[in-house]
C-alpha cells in the first residue's frame, strides 16, 4: 500500500509535533523517519495508525484519504516501543488477535499464526506467557502480531531501542530480512543514524517538527541539504569561506586556512547552482575524508596540529587544532603510525567530498 | 481517536453520569438546602438563629465536636507507632499481624457497643468481677462509659476506625524513597530528628487523608450513640427528626449545619494535603525500604500490636459470647451457654428477611459500584476530556458526605406522598410504590449504599488502569479490534484483579452501613441486618440481644472473608483505596 502525507499539522496545546509535513511512502518500500527525540516523527507515525487526527493536511492509503477513519479500521500494523504485549494471553494468542477481530477461519488463523511465528523464528515458545520472554522475544512476538495481518503498512516505533547492542544488530537485520522477503511497506521511526542508513530504502529526516530532507541513505549522507542534516547524520567539520570563483567544473573557496577547491556538481542537490563570486558559504567536510598527506599539490590542503589521537587499530581518530585554535577532526584508516600531541599535519581532501552548505 | 474530542460512548457516559449525580446527590442536596434557607419561600437565617441560641442544640454540637476530635487523636497516637514499625520493619509473622489489625472492620461498631455493654455496664461482667475480688462493691460500681457514656461512644468508635488510618499511613510512609532517609543520615540525623524532619512532613500527607476520614466518621457516627445511649449528639437529634420530614424545618437546619461543617472540613484537610504534597522528584527504588526489627524493638512491636489487636476484638468477643448466651444477667460469664440462637437468626422472620436483604441490596449496590467505577475510571484516565477535573471532584464528594446527610436527604426528596382517598395516576401510584422509602427502600437503599463508596472503587480502577499502559489498547485497536471489543478483551482482564477487589470491598461496606440503614429502611420487610441487629435489641424480648448478636456474628464471618479475598488480590495497595 502507498501512503501519502500531504502537508499535515498536529499541535499539542502551544507545541507544534508536526509542521505541514509532506512525503509519500511507495509501495513495498522500507521508509525512516530519523530525527532527535522530540522532532515529530512518531506524532507522524501515529497519525497514520490514526491515534492522532490531523489539524491540517490530508493522510491518504492508495490515494484515498483516511483523516476519519478511526484506527481499528485502518489495517495498519503497528510494533510499539514497549511491545504492548498482553500479559493474559500466551504468545498465539497475541499473534492470533487481529486474525480473530477478522473472524479468519480457524484452520487458516492456526496456519498463518505458525507462519507469522516461524518468519521470526519464535514458533517454539507459541504457549509461552510474554511475561516469561527476554526483550528481544518479546520484540519478534509483537512483530509477528502486527505482520500476521497483512497490514498496508507496518508501523515500527523505534522498535529497537529497548535491546542490548548486540540484540540490536540481530533484529536489524531480521527486519530487514523480513522485509525483503515479504516486501512489505514499512514505515520505521528511530533516533538512531546507523540503523536508518543500514535498512533504509529512504531516509525522511525530522527536526523541530518539520520534514528536512528525503533521499536514499547515501543521498542524505553524501549530499545533505543543510547543517542540521549533515550535522546529525555522521560528523562532521564545517569551515566558513567565501566564494571565490565558479566554472564549470569547479567552485573555489577562500577559507581562513586556505583555499578549497569544491566540485561543481556537489552543488546539485544542496545549494541552488547559481552562486555568485562573494557569497558566504559553509565548506563541510566529513573527518573521513580528510587524510594526512606528505605534500604535493597547492590546494585542498589543511594545516593543523595534533591535540589528541586515538588509535583503534584499523583506524585513527584526531582531535586537531587549526591555526586559529578551531577543533578539526580527522580519521585515518590503516594508520601507518600513532601521532603524538603537538605533531604537525598536512590533511588532504578530495574535491568531491567537500559539501558546499549555504545554510 | 483524539483524546481531547468527544467519542459517542464518551458523550452517552458523560449524560448518564450528569443524570445519576443531578438526580442521587445534587437533587437532594439542593433540596435539603432549600428546605433549610427558604423554608416558606423566602429566604430566612431564622431557623439557624434559633438553633445558635438553643442551649440543647448546641450542646449537641460541642459534644458531636467533642467526639470528632478526641476520636481522631485518640487514634492518631495508637495508629502513629504502629505504621512506623510496619513500614520500616521486617520481623516474623507481619503479614499475619498487619491482616489481624484489619480485623476490628469487620463489624459496625454499634454492634459491639452490645456486648460491650454487658461487660462495662453498670452491673455489667468487670464491676461484678471487682466486687468478687472485693475491690469495688457491685453498689458503687465505677461508670465505665463516662459522662452518660461519652468514652464508650469515643472508645468503640476508635477501636473500629484505626484500620483506616492506619492504611493510610504505612501507604504514606512506604512511599516515602528511602534515599531521602539516606541521605539525612547521611549528613548526620538520626532518630527523632531524622523523622521530626524528613519522614514526618513526607508522611503528613498521607495522615490528613485518613485523619478526616477518622473525624466525619465519630463527627456523624449514629449506631453508636444510639445503643450507649449518648443521645445529645447532632447525629441522633437527625435521626430523632427523620419522622418529622415535612413538618419540622429544624431538622434540615441540623443536617445543613452538619454538611457545610464536614465539608468545610474536608477541603481544608485537602488544602492541606495540596499544599504540602511533595512529588517526589527522583524516586529510587522502595523495596528494601525495610530493615529487620532488632531483638528489642522486635518485642515491643509484638506487645503494642498484639495488645491493640486484642483490645479492638473485645468488642467483637463479647458479641460472640453474647451470641451463645441463654442467661446473662447479673453474672460475670453467662450463666448457660446454647447455640439455640443460631438456629433462631434463621427461622425468625425478621433476621432471616434481613439478611436476605442485605446480600440483595449489597450485591445490586456493588455492582452498581462497578459499573460506575469503571466508567469514571476510564473517563479520567483514558479521555482528556473538558470537565475532568469536576467529574474527580464529584466522585470523591461523597468522602465528605455523612451517611446521615445522604440518607436524610433521600428521605425529604423522594417523599411521594399518596392520599388514599383521591387515587393517583396510575404513573405517580408507580414512582410511590418504587422509590419513596417509606413504600419501597429498596432503590435509595441500593443507591446511597453505591453514591457512599462510589470514592473507594473509583480509586480502585483508576489505579488499576494507571498500571496499565495504554499501548496494550492501542495495540488492540491499530489490529482491528472495536474499542468496545478492545475494552472487553483486553483493558478489563488486565484491570479485573482490582476491580474484583474494590467490588469486594464495596460490598463489606454496604453490609457494614448503619445510618443509611437505620434511617431508609421503614418497613421491617425491607430491613437490612444493621437494622434488623437495631430493631431486635429495642424488643422487650429477654433472648433478643442474643439473637442480634448471632446475627451480628453470621454478618462478621460473611464479611471477614470478603475483606480476607480483598486484601489478597490487592496486598499492599489496599490502603491506597482508603485516602481523601
Amino acid at each position: 500500500m502507498k501512503v501519502s502525507i500531504q502537508g499535515v499539522t498536529k499541535r499539542f496545546g502551544s507545541v507544534v509535533a508536526a509542521d505541514d509535513v509532506s512525503f509519500d511512502i511507495r509501495d513495498g518500500e522500507l521508509f525512516f523517519l530519523l530525527g532527535p527525540s522530540g522532532c515529530g516523527k512518531t506524532t507522524v507515525l501515529r497519525l497514520i495508525a490514526g491515534f492522532y487526527a490531523p489539524d491540517a493536511g490530508d493522510v491518504l492509503f492508495d490515494s484515498k484519504p483516511v483523516n476519519d477513519v478511526p484506527p481499528n479500521k485502518r489495517n495498519t500494523g503497528m510494533v510499539f516501543q514497549n511491545y504492548a504485549l498482553w500479559p493474559h494471553m500466551t504468545v498465539a494468542e497475541n499473534v492470533a488477535y487481529g486474525l480473530d477481530v477478522r473472524h479468519v477461519a480457524r484452520d487458516e488463523k492456526e496456519r498463518r499464526v505458525r507462519d507469522a511465528l516461524a518468519i521470526v523464528r519464535m514458533g517454539e515458545l507459541a504457549d509461552r506467557s510474554p511475561t516469561q520472554l527476554s526483550g528481544g522475544q518479546q520484540q519478534r512476538v509483537a512483530l509477528a502480531r502486527a505482520l500476521v495481518i497483512n497490514p498496508g503498512i507496518l508501523l515500527l516505533d523505534e522498535p529497537l531501542s529497548n535491546l542490548d547492542a548486540k540484540l540490536r544488530l540481530e533484529t536489524r537485520e531480521e527486519i530487514t530480512r523480513i522485509h525483503s522477503e515479504t516486501r512489505q511497506t514499512m514505515l520505521y521511526v528511530t533516533h538512531d543514524q546507523k540503523e536508518a542508513l543500514s535498512m533504509a530504502d529512504r531516509i525522511g529526516v525530522m527536526n523541530a517538527g518539520r520534514l528536512v530532507q528525503v533521499g536514499t541513505p547515501h543521498e542524505i549522507y553524501r549530499t545533505p541539504n543543510s547543517r542540521f542534516v549533515a550535522d546529525f547524520i555522521g560528523e562532521m567539520n564545517f569551515i566558513e569561506g567565501k566564494v571565490e570563483r565558479v566554472t564549470e567544473a569547479e567552485v573555489v573557496v577562500a577559507t581562513a586556512y586556505g583555499l578549497l577547491v569544491a566540485q561543481a556538481s556537489s552543488l546539485r542537490s544542496t545549494t541552488d547552482r547559481k552562486l555568485e563570486a562573494c557569497a558566504t558559504v559553509t565548506c563541510g567536510i566529513r573527518p573521513e575524508a580528510l587524510t594526512p598527506t606528505r605534500g604535493g599539490g597547492t590546494v585542498n590542503l589543511i594545516h593543523a596540529t595534533v591535540q589528541r589521537a586515538t588509535y583503534l587499530g584499523e583506524i585513527e581518530h584526531y582531535t586537531l587544532t587549526l591555526p586559529d585554535g578551531q577543533p578539526l577532526r580527522a580519521l585515518e584508516t590503516n594508520p601507518e603510525a600513532v601521532r603524538q600531541p603537538g605533531e604537525k599535519l598536512t590533511l588532504t581532501v578530495r574535491p568531491e567530498d567537500i559539501i558546499l552548505l549555504t545554510r | 481517536m483524539n483524546p481531547l474530542r468527544f467519542t459517542p460512548a464518551s458523550a452517552a457516559f458523560f449524560a448518564f453520569l450528569a443524570i445519576f449525580f443531578g438526580l442521587f446527590l445534587f437533587y437532594p442536596l439542593g433540596y435539603m438546602f432549600k428546605a433549610a434557607f427558604w423554608p416558606a419561600g423566602g429566604f430566612t437565617l431564622e431557623s439557624f438563629r434559633l438553633f445558635f441560641t438553643s442551649p440543647f442544640q448546641l450542646e449537641c454540637l460541642r459534644n458531636s465536636f467533642a467526639l470528632g476530635i478526641v476520636v481522631t487523636a485518640l487514634t492518631t497516637v495508637i495508629t502513629l507507632p504502629v505504621a512506623h514499625w510496619f513500614s520500616r520493619y521486617s520481623f516474623p509473622g507481619k503479614t499475619l499481624l498487619s491482616g489481624l489489625l484489619l480485623l476490628p472492620m469487620i463489624m459496625p461498631p454499634f454492634v459491639g457497643a452490645i456486648g460491650i455493654k454487658q461487660v462495662f455496664a453498670r452491673f455489667g461482667s468487670l464491676n461484678l468481677l471487682l466486687d468478687k475480688l472485693g475491690l469495688v462493691p457491685v453498689e458503687n460500681g465505677i461508670d465505665w462509659f463516662g459522662s452518660g457514656g461519652f468514652w464508650g461512644v469515643v472508645i468503640l468508635g476508635v477501636l473500629s476506625v484505626y484500620p483506616i488510618m492506619f492504611l493510610n499511613v504505612t501507604a504514606a510512609m512506604a512511599n516515602v524513597d528511602p534515599t531521602l532517609r539516606e541521605a539525612a543520615e547521611n549528613l548526620g540525623a538520626r532518630g527523632w530528628r531524622l523523622f521530626r524532619t524528613i519522614t514526618l512532613p513526607l508522611v503528613m500527607p498521607g495522615y490528613f487523608a485518613g485523619a478526616i476520614i477518622v473525624f466525619i466518621f465519630a463527627f456523624t457516627d449514629l449506631g453508636t450513640p444510639l445503643l450507649i445511649g449518648y443521645n445529645r449528639v447532632v447525629s441522633v437529634q437527625i435521626f430523632d427528626k427523620v419522622v418529622e420530614v415535612g413538618t419540622n424545618p429544624f431538622a434540615y437546619t441540623l443536617v445543613i449545619l452538619v454538611l457545610l461543617i464536614t465539608f468545610v472540613l474536608f477541603l481544608l484537610s485537602k488544602w492541606i494535603t495540596g499544599a504540602k504534597s511533595y512529588q517526589m522528584m527522583a524516586r529510587g527504588n522502595t523495596a528494601g525500604a525495610e530493615m529487620p526489627a532488632p531483638p528489642r524493638l522486635r518485642w515491643m512491636i509484638y506487645g503494642g500490636t498484639i495488645g491493640l489487636i486484642l483490645v479492638s476484638l473485645l468488642p467483637h468477643a463479647s458479641v460472640v459470647v453474647q451470641s451463645f448466651a441463654s442467661h446473662w444477667f447479673m453474672s460475670i460469664l453467662p450463666d448457660q451457654m446454647t447455640t439455640q440462637f443460631y438456629g433462631e437468626v434463621f427461622r425468625h422472620p425478621l433476621t432471616l428477611s434481613s439478611i436476605r436483604n442485605s446480600l440483595f441490596f449489597s450485591s445490586l449496590s456493588a455492582f452498581l459500584d462497578l459499573v460506575l467505577g469503571v466508567i469514571i475510571a476510564w473517563l479520567l484516565t483514558r479521555r482528556r476530556v473538558p470537565g475532568a477535573n469536576l467529574l474527580d471532584a464529584i466522585a470523591m464528594l461523597p468522602l465528605a458526605l455523612p451517611g446521615i446527610v445522604l440518607a436524610f436527604g433521600y428521605v425529604a426528596g423522594f417523599n411521594i406522598p399518596v392520599n388514599p382517598k383521591s387515587p393517583p395516576s396510575a404513573w405517580y401510584q408507580w414512582l410511590h410504590d418504587f422509590v419513596d422509602p417509606s413504600a419501597n427502600p429498596t432503590v435509595l437503599l441500593v443507591i446511597s449504599y453505591s453514591v457512599r463508596r462510589l470514592p473507594y472503587i473509583v480509586r480502585a480502577a483508576v489505579a488499576g488502569l494507571q498500571q496499565t499502559s495504554v499501548t496494550l489498547e492501542e495495540a488492540s485497536l491499530n489490529l482491528g479490534a472495536s474499542p468496545l471489543r478492545t475494552m472487553r478483551k483486553i483493558t478489563l482482564p488486565l484491570v479485573m484483579a482490582n476491580l474484583i477487589a474494590g467490588t469486594i470491598l464495596t460490598f463489606s461496606f454496604a453490609m457494614l452501613e448503619v445510618s443509611d440503614s437505620l434511617i431508609l429502611a421503614m418497613k421491617e420487610a425491607y430491613f437490612p441486618i444493621t437494622k434488623g441487629i437495631y430493631q431486635l435489641i429495642g424488643r422487650v424480648d429477654p433472648n433478643a440481644p442474643s439473637v442480634a448478636c448471632a446475627l451480628g456474628v453470621l454478618g462478621m464471618v460473611l464479611l471477614a472473608a470478603s475483606l480476607l479475598i480483598a486484601s489478597r488480590i490487592l496486598g499492599k495497595r489496599m490502603g491506597q483505596l482508603f485516602r481523601a
